[in-house]
């Protein structure tokens, strides 16, 4: 074991997976469907967006949750005109029924001509599968939605969480390097276009900061999970199982 | 090394910050339940999606684009990766592909396009009574769900229904109406569309209106004739496919093609051995400047031009000789021409001073055609869409039948347009029926005419006859299908209209104009998302296509949408659309699709059906014996009957009417050629708005190339001096296709205007104009081009209107912006009859299209 974990124990890793969790639920939260009245009472109640962990450690990120904070303290209450504003936003960008201006597939980035259901996201569909997943609606919406990619994201953190419990640490690597690769090949390859659109798309603040968050916060996770592999690499004497590519 | 594991441990952020506060965040409690995301799959799903192979499909290529093709989709878990046409066989000019074009190829890109309506949505403003109206165009939007958005249309209609009347609900297009045909009826909306004068006119003086029935032979027989004069179409733009080709063939066999046409098109680039210029909506000058240098130079032992037998035998109404019991003898056809009457011969001067076309020219053309032994005189439908032309397919078959181009080996005279074009005759093989009951009727009997609607609508009252006015109070619009906000005339009473009645829904795959200005949009699938079917083009092939992939998002066919507002308003689905399932409708159309039989005198089945097929595909039917099997058709996409020349499939139109004109009449009023025609100006004079002579006299257009004088005569031009086509474009396919990124980039949709023009206004090519009508205004970037006649613009059909609202300018280049709501004759659209100007554009200048931000408010 080396020297400089000694003093790391599993409840840390544990928080720390916590710590994604969190992150990847809100997020999806925010970027799977319109935001509820409720949502967002609780976004602006909580001030979520100030105590963001780690917030301060990433330009954007910190960026991100002073605009949406600041956003949501700039409301006395959240009337229905206000909500109002915030939900045509998201509809706006991401649903419709005008063209988006920040389309929210993988595929409107990657392929030629804003176009769904691409090779991408033939990929992130076996991405999915290989963790036992599949959209409710197969066939009709694309998997590569950043709130499905999001809501993806989410469940692998708390199945880390899970392998970590029950000490399955050869597993929890797979997972680890499953995460990193999807970060790297699919969310990296589109979130900062995406979010560059966003943030000049959204007409409210609010959605402007939650556009650098969404990019500060993967930023964030990449150095989070190269913590966890590196944890285990060095602390945990198992060998990653071979897995394949995501 | 570790420093956030360290961080966490140090507790440098409180944990009461993402445990506690975010709690019900955390929780989902706030997640909605109903929406979608992922779910579990068991091992074997999970399997299967890894291991699926590719299949090619027969994927629809729907368009009414004027042509037809075979289109192919890789499909790939579910997923169509590219596109191909077709290679099912050798090509060959008897039996050439039927391959696809720009578009076709470019559909991946629509049916996937990032922008399509995914969901029902409502305008956030609207309420019932239509709230706040003027926000139509402008407002925002909230997704509701289907039963929300089918809730807000039944009662809308109930409630519209109820205030007013059924006579206050208008259905543009589409199958709504087996809904509310149910509950009372509606009004719908008619007019001569595409074909122009060609529509309803020549049944009365005997052609054909070339798209149901032709009056031109078939491809192969156009290798006989020796000239072909294309007279205003551009099939490379209008019909792709294999039309233009049918005219390479006969070109390649010896023919020489005249274009007349005010553009030099790429018809005219790739066949003509001449082009003549003309000004829009003159040909009908034209011809009769042509058929006085006939008249004037005909005799029939030294110079014979014109044919006297076939007028004599197969024509009524040339002159005082030939003209119908009981008909003034005076108002007959060479006199008109001679101006024996009212003092003005129709000299190739004269029209030579209408047309822009030299005497010298007309007369020569004159003589060629009449002196060529076997000519096609073929025409398509732009010279049509022209207001006040209802006499224009008359006179066109006038000149035909003095030169005697009729109904012989070479010889045609007609319209050659559309699926039709170069390429004649009753089609070769064919779909069966889905075997859907017919929808109720529609006690509704009111029907407004597409030129005058919109004003009509704002005015309270339409033209339902000759002095037959009657009121009308729309209320409501349902567009059901098409673009008719888009593509009919006076586009900005449209809008008006738009912004007045109390509730409009749309059905539609993006937003589209008529979806932009409406409360309610529905997302309906594309043909690739149903369960198949045939489409038609020209007569020699038959297209089938089947379900490529799943419905995207929530999108639904239109017959389900009509079902589930019937079923709001109170029926069940089979009252409103039968019980014959989707799979049974395609498993009709299959069974009753039939091929011409090798006699080429009767039909015969084409598919091959066993009592295993019909197992296997759940449905009910009888075992037959066709030409191929289902598994081939499903395979293949298409069916194609072999041609040579001289085969048994060939067609010669009216060829036994003119070999015994008496026992084979033809369907009017005299059994004849009608060039003196009552029936005819009777019919004109019945739909209420102009009136015609029995005759082809000539009627200069309203807002036609006379009117771009303020003085003719004096030729002291006008405050509107240019006129305006709108060219068929390989961008749209009319509408369709207009946000297609690919076709945006390969077509950028230019104004095309002369190079004199240009000059003359201090323009450049490249520069962004503005240009203007009395109806309204629009931008565009314009290419400066020899390619036009002077004083002609060419504004391409289709683009979707894009209003600055506050500068009441079009950016988009809608050619309805500039077109009024004008009726005349036959209930005719005359786009082609518009006067314009265009300026330098002093504002900021217009992007390309393809770099255009996206749509949205």
């Amino acid at each position: 074991m080396a020297s400089s974990n000694t003093t790391i124990d599993m409840r840390q890793v544990l928080s720390l997976i916590e710590v994604r969790t969190h992150y990847y639920n809100l997020l999806r939260q925010l970027f799977l469907s319109e935001p509820t009245e409720q949502l967002l009472l609780e976004i602006k109640e909580s001030g979520i967006f100030k105590e963001l962990p780690f917030h301060d450690s990433n330009p954007l990120l910190q960026k991100g949750c002073r605009l949406a904070a600041e956003a949501m303290d700039s409301y006395d209450s959240l009337r229905k005109r206000d909500f109002e504003d915030l939900h045509w936003d998201y509809t706006r960008m991401f649903v419709g029924p005008y063209e988006l201006p920040a389309p929210p597939w993988a595929s409107a980035y990657s392929s030629d001509g804003r176009l769904l259901f691409q090779s991408e996201t033939r990929q992130i569909r076996k991405a999915y599968a290989k963790y036992g997943f599949q959209l409710q609606n197969f066939g009709s919406e694309a998997e590569d939605h950043i709130g499905y990619e999001l809501d993806f994201m989410y469940r692998l953190t708390k199945e880390t969480a899970s392998l970590f419990q029950e000490e399955e640490f050869g597993k929890a690597q797979s997972c680890i390097r499953d995460q990193i690769i999807f970060i790297e090949q699919h969310l990296f390859s589109w979130i900062p276009s995406f979010c560059k659109e966003m943030e000049t798309a959204a007409h409210m603040p609010f959605y402007k900061g939650v556009a650098a968050v969404l990019e500060g916060a993967l930023q964030l996770d990449r150095l989070l999970l190269n913590e966890l592999s590196e944890f285990l690499l060095l602390s945990v004497n198992t060998k990653t199982e071979v897995t394949e590519d995501v | 090394m570790f420093e956030f594991l360290n961080k966490v441990k140090e507790h440098k952020f409180s944990r009461r910050s993402f445990i506690g506060a975010g709690a019900a965040v955390t929780a989902g409690a706030v997640f909605p339940a109903s929406r979608n995301k992922l779910q579990k799959l068991t091992a074997v799903q999970a399997e299967e999606l890894q291991s699926s192979e590719g299949e090619w499909i027969p994927a629809a290529c729907w368009h009414n684009c004027g042509g037809r093709c075979l289109l192919k989709a890789e499909v790939v878990d579910g997923i169509v990766k590219r596109v191909k046409t077709d290679d099912t066989r050798e090509d060959s000019p008897d039996n050439p592909q039927q391959r696809a074009c720009v578009r076709g190829r470019s559909q991946r890109q629509q049916v996937y396009g990032v922008d399509r309506l995914k969901y029902p949505m409502k305008r956030k403003h609207w309420e019932p009574g239509g709230g706040n109206k003027e926000l139509r165009g402008n407002d925002e939007w909230v997704r509701i769900s289907w039963d929300e958005a089918t809730d807000i249309v039944a009662s809308e209609i109930e409630r519209i229904k109820n205030k007013y009347s059924n006579r206050s609900i208008l259905v543009t297009g589409g199958d709504i109406g087996r809904a509310l045909n149910l509950v009372g009826g509606h009004v719908g909306t008619w007019g001569t569309t595409s074909w122009g004068s060609w529509r309803w006119g020549p049944a009365y003086f005997g052609l054909q209106e070339g798209y149901f029935e032709h009056s031109i032979n078939d491809r192969i027989d156009l290798r006989n004739s020796q000239l072909i004069v294309l007279w205003g179409l551009n099939p490379a733009w209008s019909s792709p496919g294999s039309p233009t080709y049918n005219f390479l063939q006969a070109k390649k066999a010896g023919a020489r093609v005249i274009v007349i046409d005010p553009m030099y098109s790429e018809s005219a680039e790739l066949l003509g051995d001449e082009w003549v210029p003309v000004h829009p909506g003159t040909d009908h000058a034209l011809m009769l400047g042509m058929a006085h240098t006939l008249i004037e130079e005909d005799d029939p032992d030294s110079n014979p031009l014109i044919d006297w037998d076939f007028l004599k035998s197969c024509t009524v109404g040339f002159d005082q000789d030939m003209m119908p019991e009981g008909a003034d003898k005076e108002a007959n056809f060479k006199d008109y021409v001679l101006g024996t009457h009212d003092g003005q011969p129709k000299t190739a001067e004269w029209a030579s001073e209408i047309s822009g076309v030299e005497a010298g020219v007309i007369r020569r053309i004159a003589r060629d055609i009449a002196s060529t032994n076997r000519v096609a005189l073929l025409t398509g439908w732009a010279p049509a869409r022209i207001k006040n032309s209802d006499s224009w397919p008359q006179m066109f078959m006038t000149f035909g039948a003095m030169t005697g181009h009729m109904a012989q080996p070479g010889r045609m005279t007609g319209v050659s347009c559309h699926f039709g074009t170069g390429n004649g005759g009753p089609r070769l093989v064919m779909g069966g029926g889905n075997g859907v009951p017919p929808a109720e009727e529609n006690d509704v009997p009111d029907s407004l005419v597409h030129a005058e609607m919109w004003d009509a609508i704002l005015k309270g009252e339409y033209t339902a006859g000759y002095n037959d006015k009657r009121d009308i109070d729309i209320q409501m619009i349902y567009h059901g299908m098409g673009a008719t906000l888009q593509t009919r005339d006076g586009q900005s009473k449209g809008i008006d209209v738009h912004k007045n009645v109390e509730f409009v829904v749309t059905n539609g795959h993006f937003i589209t104009t008529n979806a932009k200005y409406s409360d309610i949009v529905l997302p309906a699938t594309t043909p690739w998302e149903r369960e198949g079917g045939f489409n038609v083009g020209n007569r020699d092939a038959l297209f089938y296509y089947r379900n490529v992939i799943d419905p995207l998002f929530e999108c639904k066919d239109d017959a389900e949408i009509t079902t589930e507002i019937g079923m709001k308003l109170g029926f069940t689905a089979e009252e409103v659309y039968g019980d014959v399932s989707p799979r049974q409708q395609l498993f009709n159309q299959i069974a009753g699709a039939q091929v011409i039989n090798k006699a080429g005198t009767d039909y015969e089945p084409l598919v091959t059906i066993t009592n295993k097929d019909i197992s296997e595909w759940g449905v009910e039917g009888e075992p037959q014996k066709g030409r191929i099997t289902i598994s081939e058709l499903e395979e293949k996409g298409v069916y194609q009957v072999e041609r040579k020349p001289g085969d048994n499939y060939g067609y010669i139109a009216q060829e036994a009417f003119r070999k015994d004109p008496e026992a084979n009449p033809l369907e009017t009023a005299t059994g004849k050629l009608e060039i003196y025609s009552e029936a005819l100006a009777e019919y004109v004079k019945g739909i209420g708005f102009t009136e015609i002579d029995p005759i082809p006299t000539y009627n200069p257009a309203i807002e036609g190339y006379e009117d771009t004088y303020k003085n003719f005569h004096a030729k002291e031009k006008g405050d509107y001096p240019l006129q305006v086509i709108n060219p068929h474009y390989l961008r749209r396919a009319h509408t369709i296709f207009d946000n297609n990124p690919w076709l945006r980039e390969a077509w950028p949709n230019d104004v095309y205007v002369s190079t004199a023009d240009a000059r003359e206004r201090g323009v450049k090519n490249g520069d962004t104009v503005l240009v203007e009508s009395k109806h309204g205004k629009t931008l565009r970037i314009a290419h400066v081009t020899e390619r036009l006649i002077p004083g002609t613009i060419g504004l391409m059909h289709g683009a979707w209107v894009e209003m600055d609202e506050e500068k009441d300018i079009d950016k988009a280049g809608s050619d309805n912006i500039l077109t009024g709501a004008i009726a005349t004759g036959q209930a005719i659209s005359g786009w082609n009859s518009t006067i314009c100007d265009f300026r330098k554009w002093e504002g900021e200048d217009l992007k390309l299209d393809k770099l255009w931000e996206p749509r949205t408010v």
